[in-house]
């Protein structure tokens, strides 16, 4: 019987979830996956999870506890870095120790630190010691290596088309072509967040379909090209070491320069540390540029759908009355900013 | 070009002492108050930590008394403090202030003192200025930085003791005033010198068996009594012999490697760390962990563990400790402080952890 390697459905699944799945596959292992977030698994992860939590790792720890019994070896790669310079997020390199000191009876866990912030170059290296848990010799874990990495590309290089990440990763995986489901009308609003809150369609309370059901074209900051994320944020005076939030910063940046979107919706997550400040970044950006409308919700486990149905349809009407108008309104955008600043004269 | 530079904890006894013996103009913003919170709170982003709304108090506070360059520190870490100064910008200018920012871009102080020293703002001051002045002023500073954390750790020793409460305290204050106000090293250590004394001749009860508590967590929020609503002097007064881990000085150190052959450096609990965090987080978290486990093995009966509410690597270490309390046997008691926490509430929880330790405490007696 093959050996069975458990993928929590969280964090950075919806980034690496193709290169992982081939070099596992490619080793001759098992691959499980734990289901989707429902209410219930939420809960469950609340009792184990420390409630001062953000939303995002507290969803973890609910995926972790549906994953524990099921699979012989938990794979929690301790993300530190990848890419040069930068961090993710400090709870992401505590989070296999987190889940260690949470559950007992857990089954051995796989935490290679995936750490590319001094050398960009040795994604191999932790790769290599993942496989050597498994015994397999060097040239197999290399082959195994080569093929995670050309498909890690090919799902990089459509993520750039306009599709929308669940889709490219359920045609992935179910093997089936690509029905890329974005309308194609001329309403566009970018939404711009942590990849594990936009996609997550429970967290979010399915914001992309509800979106897409108003009429509106979709971009997420993976489609826009690095190069010009890189252009953006080199402007910035500091450096934003969160490759995620520099991705959300520097994409919103580009989006909003570039006028082709109507709105801007950024998405954070409550008790979120990054989001605190991309999302006074993306707001004083938003700001400069009044035609574009800008909104800014932030999910919690208790968020209730009809509040952000109401928000979202208001936010839709108030891009389509504006272009009814045919006036680029210098006013409008600014309602919708939860900004305190401007009433204070100083 | 009037400096001015965000608080934390006594670190402006350090800056005055330097920028005193050096001659130079800076506006220090009155020290942490409710007044700096609420001005901290209404302007800075809704869920960043209590250190970042208290720090953007500080400067309008500042920026109201004349002030207009601000030294800020940074880092590369992985914590948001690395970023204060990016958001700080863009608040400070939507109020309508214009500041000059230098942004000393490294947790490492001698580089930072240095990016400083060539800084073309301080350059002007600096042709004045002899190197061997810089050094002797960082002396200054220096000392009396040291004298205050002598007396305040002594008193952490002598206030459990104490017959009539809050006695220590009062000399506390009267001595930091007096410390604060030497113009010279002869000064320093004469009214160093009588605070101590002054301290050892309050009344006290020596038959009491005090409990032991050790506090770590965030540096700012360990170092600032302000932020953390004075937990030092409650837990004092509750007859709780306290020993705090983070020291300015210490901290300043541990950064310049000097710290090796001291026994409770941070270094060498991050080394005890190990079983627990496989990897260094950053910030205090190790450290934090780390503590835990060197204070439990030195036989203290509780720790205490302070942490801004959202802080992301001290929420890490928060979430190791229940492991490591469970293995050490030692009560772990987490503080999550922000701009709601009350003093009351904070007050009637500590009041039943004391409790608790001293059950337990009495429970260890019986058995033995």
């Amino acid at each position: 019987m093959a050996i069975k390697v458990g993928i929590p459905r969280a964090l950075l699944y919806y980034r690496l979830y193709p290169l992982w799945k081939t070099f596992f596959n490619s080793l001759g292992i098992e691959v499980v996956v734990s289901g989707k977030t429902t209410k219930k698994l939420l809960k469950e992860g609340l009792k184990y999870a420390p409630d001062e939590t953000c939303l995002s790792i507290k969803v973890a720890f609910g995926h972790v506890q549906d994953l524990m019994d099921k699979v012989d070896y938990l794979f929690l790669p301790r993300l530190v870095s990848l890419e040069r310079g930068t961090y993710i997020c400090p709870k992401f390199i505590g989070f296999p120790d987190m889940i260690r000191s949470a559950f007992d009876n857990l089954p051995p866990l796989i935490d290679t630190s995936f750490n590319l912030r001094k050398r960009p170059s040795n994604l191999f290296f932790p790769m290599y010691r993942i496989g050597r848990v498994f015994k397999k010799s060097f040239l197999t874990i290399h082959e195994a290596y080569k093929r995670a990495l050309e498909e890690e590309s090919k799902f990089l290089s459509s993520l750039r088309k306009g599709i929308l990440l669940p889709e490219i990763l359920y045609s992935w995986e179910q093997k089936r072509a690509l029905r890329p489901s974005n309308p194609k009308g001329n309403l566009c609003i970018a939404l711009v967040g942590h990849p594990y809150n936009l996609y997550d369609s429970f967290i979010n309370l399915d914001i992309i379909k509800k979106l897409k059901d108003l009429g509106a074209r979709v971009i997420t900051p993976e489609m826009v090209e690095p190069l010009e994320i890189k252009k953006e944020t080199d402007k910035i005076p500091q450096e934003v070491y969160w490759s995620l939030g520099r991705e959300i910063v520097g994409a919103s940046f580009y989006l909003l320069k570039s006028k082709s979107i109507d709105g801007l919706i950024h998405l954070g997550s409550f008790g979120c540390g990054p989001d605190s400040f991309l999302r006074e970044l993306i707001a004083d950006r938003a700001r400069k540029h009044p035609e574009i409308a800008y909104l800014s919700l932030i999910l919690d486990e208790h968020t209730g759908e009809a509040g952000v149905v109401t928000r979202l349809e208001a936010f839709i009407d108030l891009i389509e009355r504006r272009k009814m108008a045919g006036r680029k309104s210098q006013v409008a955008g600014r309602h919708l900013q939860s900004d305190k600043r401007q009433a204070i004269s100083h | 070009m009037k400096v001015t530079f965000p608080h934390m904890g006594r670190m402006d006894i350090f800056i005055k002492g330097m920028v005193k013996a050096l001659g130079m103009e800076i506006v220090v913003p009155p020290t942490n108050s409710k007044k700096a919170l609420d001005l901290g709170v209404k302007y800075a982003p809704e869920f960043v930590c209590l250190p970042f709304k208290l720090m953007l108090g500080n400067l309008i506070e500042a920026f109201e008394r004349g002030a207009d360059t601000v030294i800020m520190v940074s880092d590369r870490g992985p914590c948001r403090l690395g970023l204060y100064g990016l958001p700080m910008q863009i608040i400070l200018k939507n109020l309508g202030y214009k500041a000059n920012w230098l942004i000393l871009n490294t947790p490492h102080a001698l580089h930072g003192l240095f990016q400083l020293g060539i800084d073309k703002d301080v350059v002007k001051y600096r042709d004045k200025l002899t190197f061997m002045d810089g050094l002797l002023a960082f002396h200054f500073g220096w000392k009396k930085m040291l004298a205050i954390e002598e007396i305040e750790r002594f008193s952490l020793k002598i206030r459990p003791y104490e017959i009539n409460k809050r006695d220590t305290t009062k000399i506390l204050y009267q001595g930091m005033k007096a410390i604060e106000n030497a113009d010279n090293l002869y000064d320093l250590k004469k009214a160093k010198n009588g605070v101590i004394k002054d301290l050892r001749n309050i009344p006290q009860d020596r038959n009491r068996r005090p409990l032991k508590i050790a506090i770590a967590g965030e540096i700012f929020v360990v170092l600032d009594s302000f932020a953390n609503l004075d937990i030092e002097k409650k837990l004092g007064e509750l007859g709780c012999e306290v020993d705090r881990t983070i020291w300015f000085s210490t901290h300043i150190l541990h950064h310049l490697g000097l710290d090796k052959f001291m026994r409770r450096s941070k270094r060498r609990a991050i080394q005890a760390a190990r079983p627990y965090l496989k990897y260094p987080i950053g910030a205090e978290c190790n450290a934090t962990v780390g503590y835990a486990a060197l204070y439990a093995k030195e036989g203290y009966d509780g720790f205490v563990h302070l942490m801004p509410f959202t802080c992301m690597p001290e929420f890490v270490a928060g979430g190791v400790l229940t492991r490591v309390s469970k293995d050490y046997g030692i009560p772990v008691f987490t503080v999550e402080l922000e701009e709601h926490s009350s003093q009351t509430h904070l007050m009637t929880r500590l009041e039943a952890f004391v409790d608790l330790l001293h059950r337990k405490r009495a429970k260890k007696r019986v058995n033995s």
